[in-house]
């Protein structure tokens, strides 16, 4: 309950009429001694921000205030306000809510503008902060770019130096292909001279000499009826054969030949063994005589370690008793 | 005789030009309220204002008008003229109060966006100098900053 209620309430049950009168003029003292207080404390913070039309505001408004505090003044305490006083009140009133609203805008206005002029100066720092930040890319984009430079550039010589090696790789198969060509082509030729070699040395078959192929090659196996007994002299006979074959081996040139001697059991070891050698030494000499060079014939001498036949049996001695001649198949592309 | 006739037609003709002093005091102050009324009128109407003070100061000046026109000179014409403008004033000055409010919220907004940018640029601009520190400093070099 408001005070002036109070007051009403504890007066008129004394002073009736006098006391509605009195309360009536303090309730409306109140209300002006409100507006004047409200209206100094916004005018001190609207002069504080500069605010220029508030001051002929503010200075009709508290024209407006004391006039209505005179009119109340005047009119005797006791008696209930007259129409003049009431009507200065009732305009002094609206006024100075008016004059109240009034304040209230300029001050949201004021701070309407604070925040824009502040708004500005973060404008600004932010357009500062985008310049550096174009700034920084911008030289992290040179250094960047100058570093793509330097790359592109190694990547060209890559490229240059690949491609080289791509042509030389071309060449080089190329070269691959062409002697691979050349290879097969020896190959076919050599295979053609060994086929050939083989049919000529197939022709000197006969009852004295025996021709035949196993893993090692041509094996020519000379009886030694071709030798004198006991002797590493060649017979005429052993020499045309010999000659035949140099004839052959000087044509076909890439076989090599070893000449094996071989005897049967009869007599020593030491015997068996000189002799065999002394024989396959006498036909290697014949053939480099006629030509065939030496670096591809090799003799050697087995005495009766290596027999093809019985020794028990005279046909199987006689079998033994021999010189073979092996023509190695030459491996292909060796010279 | 004479002395007093004359003394009571001076009195007279003081009386007449002293009223009319104030005739001519109390017309101007009609006519600056008339027409202060009136512009406060057409304001309210140019915003479209149309609320209860609005209907009351229309009235009252209706009200001060008719009365005018019935009698050349009166104070209740000033009083309810002067009672018409106070509630234009309201009226007004409430339709400007949310305005400011709008204007001032439209501000508050634009300037905390404004201060997001700033910071997030602010980060931005942080994170690239770290980074140019760390590459400056891996190539054996000496920062910008």
């Amino acid at each position: 309950m408001s005070k002036s209620k109070i007051i009403t309430i504890l007066l008129s049950a004394f002073f009736g009429a006098a006391a509605t009168a009195v309360a009536e003029t303090y309730d409306k003292m109140t209300e002006i001694q409100a507006f004047d207080s409200k209206l100094d404390s916004m005018y001190s913070i609207l002069q504080k921000e500069d605010v220029v039309t508030a001051t002929q505001i503010y200075s009709q408004t508290k024209g407006r205030l004391n006039e209505a505090k005179k009119a109340i003044e005047k009119n005797s305490l006791n008696k209930p306000l007259g129409k003049n006083a009431q009507n200065v009140f009732m305009i002094c009133s609206v006024s100075a809510t008016a004059a109240l609203l009034e304040f209230e805008r300029e001050l949201n206005m004021a701070e309407a503008r604070k925040m824009s002029v502040k708004r500005d100066s973060l404008l600004m720092e932010l357009h500062n902060l985008h310049e550096t930040i174009n700034l920084l890319e911008g030289s992290r984009a040179a250094r960047l770019s100058s570093q793509l430079q330097a790359t592109k550039a190694q990547s060209s010589q890559l490229q240059e130096d690949l491609e080289r090696e791509r042509l030389e790789k071309q060449q080089s198969e190329a070269e691959a292909e062409r002697l691979k060509g050349d290879l097969e082509a020896e190959r076919e030729r050599a295979r053609k001279l060994m086929e050939d070699a083989q049919k000529r040395f197939g022709e000197l078959q006969s009852t004295l000499i025996k021709v035949s192929r196993d893993v090692r090659g041509t094996i020519i196996s000379m009886s030694d009826i071709l030798f004198e007994s006991g002797k590493a002299e060649l017979t005429a006979d052993l020499k045309t054969s010999l000659a035949k074959i140099a004839g052959i081996l000087i044509v076909y040139k890439d076989p090599k030949v070893v000449v094996e001697g071989h005897t049967d059991n009869t007599g020593s070891k030491e015997l068996n063994q000189k002799l065999s050698e002394q024989r396959s030494a006498a036909v290697l000499s014949f053939l480099v005589e006629q030509g065939v060079t030496v670096e591809r014939l090799t003799s050697k001498g087995y005495g009766f370690s290596k027999p093809v036949a019985d020794n028990k049996t005279s046909e199987g001695r006689a079998k033994n008793r021999r010189v073979d001649l092996i023509v190695q198949d030459a491996p292909v592309g060796r010279k | 005789m004479l002395r007093l006739i004359l003394m009571s037609c001076a009195g007279l003709c003081f009386l007449m030009i002293a009223s009319c002093g104030g005739t001519r005091l109390n017309q101007q102050q009609q006519i600056r309220v008339a027409t202060e009324a009136e512009l406060l009128k057409a304001e309210a109407e140019k915003n479209s204002i149309k609320d209860e003070n609005v209907t009351i100061a229309d009235s009252l000046f209706a009200v001060a008008q008719e009365i005018s026109k019935r009698s050349v000179m009166s104070h209740d014409v000033v009083f309810y003229t002067d009672l018409a403008i106070a509630h234009y004033r309201v009226a007004l000055a409430r339709h400007s109060v949310m305005t400011s409010h709008t204007a001032k919220d439209n501000a508050s907004e634009a300037l905390k966006i404004s201060e997001e940018k700033v910071h997030r640029y602010k980060n931005v601009l942080a994170e690239i100098r770290t980074d140019e520190d760390v590459e400056v400093k891996s190539k054996g070099g000496v920062s910008n900053e």
